[in-house]
């Protein structure tokens, strides 16, 4: 299955094995904009899976009541550029429901979902990797997977979470990426950091469409410096996994963190920052940040914007030298 | 990459012939592609939409490779040491005074700038070859001229600041230089009105201070020798991609600013991997 099936394959099973859960957004009834509720209408029912008005505010006002009345919804924000507007619901209300109440009520079995990421051609509105700005709020998940298998397994622990989550898809690897992806349910556990690759020299981490960037630059260090990467796939932004990647730190003593999202702010200022006050005497060299620059995501300079592989190895090599 | 096929003209009754100048050149490898932009030199009866990187008909000279190392000793200029080293400083001293002067437009402190970002190697090699006397007429980015010639930095600001000690006595707007000591043409706004037609020509990778040496001294030698012109086209990388980065926010905060400069310096390195040839002058 590519990205969108597995997608499609994950709401199939949290529909088929919930008869509570809804999704609804923007489109989704046809089959959505990127394919990812293709057949789920005819299947389930205009009851279950159903259209909302272009009002993003609105979506993820209604998935918190839903949830709050302990259905499961399951919301599509079309790209995650349009989040926005739903950013007071998210922050204000969604993540601190239970808190302010005392634990009388939630939306724990609210999932947000959005299209995340640049894609070649998305300019300003269609690129944007907003992570950063959730990370800030406590109350609420932020999960980002790098591929179909995991997909599938990260969004299906999102939907079980009773906690609401927001899930952020690479739109890029919507086609692109195929794997082989079981047709049964299956979890993959949130806040774990996966080692995709061990290594010695240098740590890596990334996440979403930038693991395979990071994974490259491996293959390229090791050929070209003969150093030895060791890769590592966040997958959880909030709560992020602090012990796999520090104890990593340690065993490299260096760090190298990519991103598309813009540096300052961005989420390896984060990691970076605990990873300095965790491993500060491990540390053989600054921690290095990879990242989008500061400005909107332009459309026809995309190339020159985005952290690619020959930044990473660029930095990583500087970082070598230290 | 090449349109396929020998171009073909239709003469009179129909039949194809050989254009003259049908012949397209072929890349050494993919990776000795040069970047630059430019036009097919041939002639086509096709309707055939082309890449935008599709690559230029006529070769790019270079003596550098992209890490500054000679590729064939043969063109090595055997610059002696003083001279390659007066090279290196006013290609950095004239990129240190752009910056200072570009971020004093942005401050509103100067009217108008132009940076020479890019060009510093087609300045600074083109002086070096030529004799001292020889009469320079510039666009607006040749002040690498004007500086090997060792005009000072006091009289470019003067000239930016339009003070009482501008020798243009503040008529021009700021990069428009002149001096006659120095044999270098004061600078003019409109382009391209002084440039002659139909002269045998040569390109060259501008970044390459040593190929833009050696053409220009070759050039001269034979421009004096035959009595004719020679056109040098010392190719760059547009600094369009730079765009990127204005407007962000009314006055561009430092950090943005170094990581323009960032940008620039992996571009130096690693240009090869980005379609630098989308971005034309």
């Amino acid at each position: 299955m590519n990205l969108f099936q597995s997608i499609t394959s994950a709401l199939d099973n949290a529909l088929a094995k919930d008869p509570t859960a809804v999704i609804f957004g923007e489109d989704v009834a046809f089959g959505g904009v990127f394919r990812c509720t293709v057949g789920l209408r005819d299947k389930y029912g205009k009851d279950r899976v159903f259209n909302t008005p272009l009002c993003e505010q609105g979506i993820v006002g209604f998935g918190i009541g839903v949830a709050v009345t302990g259905a499961t919804a399951i919301a599509e924000i079309q790209f995650a550029d349009y989040i926005f507007p739903a950013f007071d619901q998210i922050v204000n209300e969604a993540a601190k429901y239970r808190y302010r109440s005392g634990d009388l009520f939630n939306c724990g079995s609210l999932t947000i979902r959005a299209p995340w990421g640049c894609v070649g051609h998305g300019a300003l509105y269609h690129s944007q990797s907003p992570e950063a700005f959730f990370a800030h709020c406590p109350g609420i998940k932020v999960v980002i997977p790098r591929s179909p298998v995991q997909a599938k397994g990260l969004l299906l622990s999102c939907i079980e979470d009773k906690n609401p989550c927001i899930f952020f898809e690479p739109k890029i690897l919507y086609r692109a990426a195929v794997e082989q992806v079981p047709v049964e349910s299956y979890y993959i556990p949130l806040s774990q950091a996966e080692v995709l690759q061990e290594g010695s020299d240098v740590t890596m981490v990334a996440w979403g469409t930038q693991v395979h960037v990071i994974k490259d630059v491996a293959t390229m260090a090791q050929e070209k410096l003969g150093v030895s990467c060791e890769i590592i796939d966040l997958k959880t932004i909030l709560p992020w996994d602090t012990e796999t990647v520090c104890k990593s730190v340690v065993k490299t003593g260096r760090l190298l963190i990519s991103h598309e999202a813009p540096l300052t702010g961005g989420f390896a200022a984060e990691i970076s920052s605990t990873v300095q006050e965790e491993c500060f005497l491990n540390l053989e060299a600054p921690i290095s940040r990879v990242c989008g620059y500061d400005t909107p995501f332009p459309h026809i300079f995309e190339p020159f914007y985005i952290p690619d592989k020959w930044k990473c190895y660029d930095a990583l090599r500087q970082m070598i030298n230290y | 990459h090449h349109l396929g096929g020998a171009p073909r003209g239709l003469v009179g009754n129909g039949a194809p012939s050989q254009h003259a100048a049908g012949q397209q050149e072929e890349f050494p490898s993919p990776a000795e592609r040069p970047q630059f932009p430019g036009a097919s030199a041939a002639f086509v009866d096709t309707l055939d939409f082309i890449q935008p990187n599709v690559l230029a008909g006529i070769p790019v000279y270079r003596v550098m490779d992209r890490q500054g190392q000679i590729l064939n000793p043969s063109q090595d200029p055997q610059l002696p040491a003083e001279t390659v080293l007066k090279l290196y400083k006013t290609m950095t001293l004239l990129n240190t005074m752009d910056r200072i002067l570009y971020e004093s437009q942005r401050q509103g402190r100067i009217s108008f700038y132009m940076t020479n970002y890019g060009e510093e190697g087609t300045h600074v090699g083109s002086a070096a070859a030529l004799d001292p006397t020889d009469l320079v007429f510039g666009q607006y980015r040749e002040a690498g001229v004007l500086m090997y010639r060792g005009y000072p930095l006091d009289l470019f600001m003067a000239q930016c600041y339009g003070h009482a000690g501008d020798p243009g006595k503040g008529r021009q707007m700021p990069v428009h230089y002149g001096s006659r000591d120095l044999h270098f043409v004061t600078i003019s706004s409109p382009l391209a009105t002084q440039i002659p037609q139909g002269i045998l020509s040569i390109r060259v990778d501008g970044n390459d201070v040593f190929a833009v040496y050696n053409a220009t001294r070759e050039a001269r030698r034979r421009a004096v020798a035959e009595n004719q012109p020679f056109l040098i086209e010392a190719m760059t990388y547009s600094r369009s991609p730079q765009l990127l980065f204005s407007d962000v926010y009314c006055d561009a905060p430092p950090r943005l600013a170094q990581q323009r400069d960032g940008l620039a310096r992996h571009l130096r390195l690693y240009g090869e991997h980005y379609p630098l040839a989308l971005f034309d002058k």
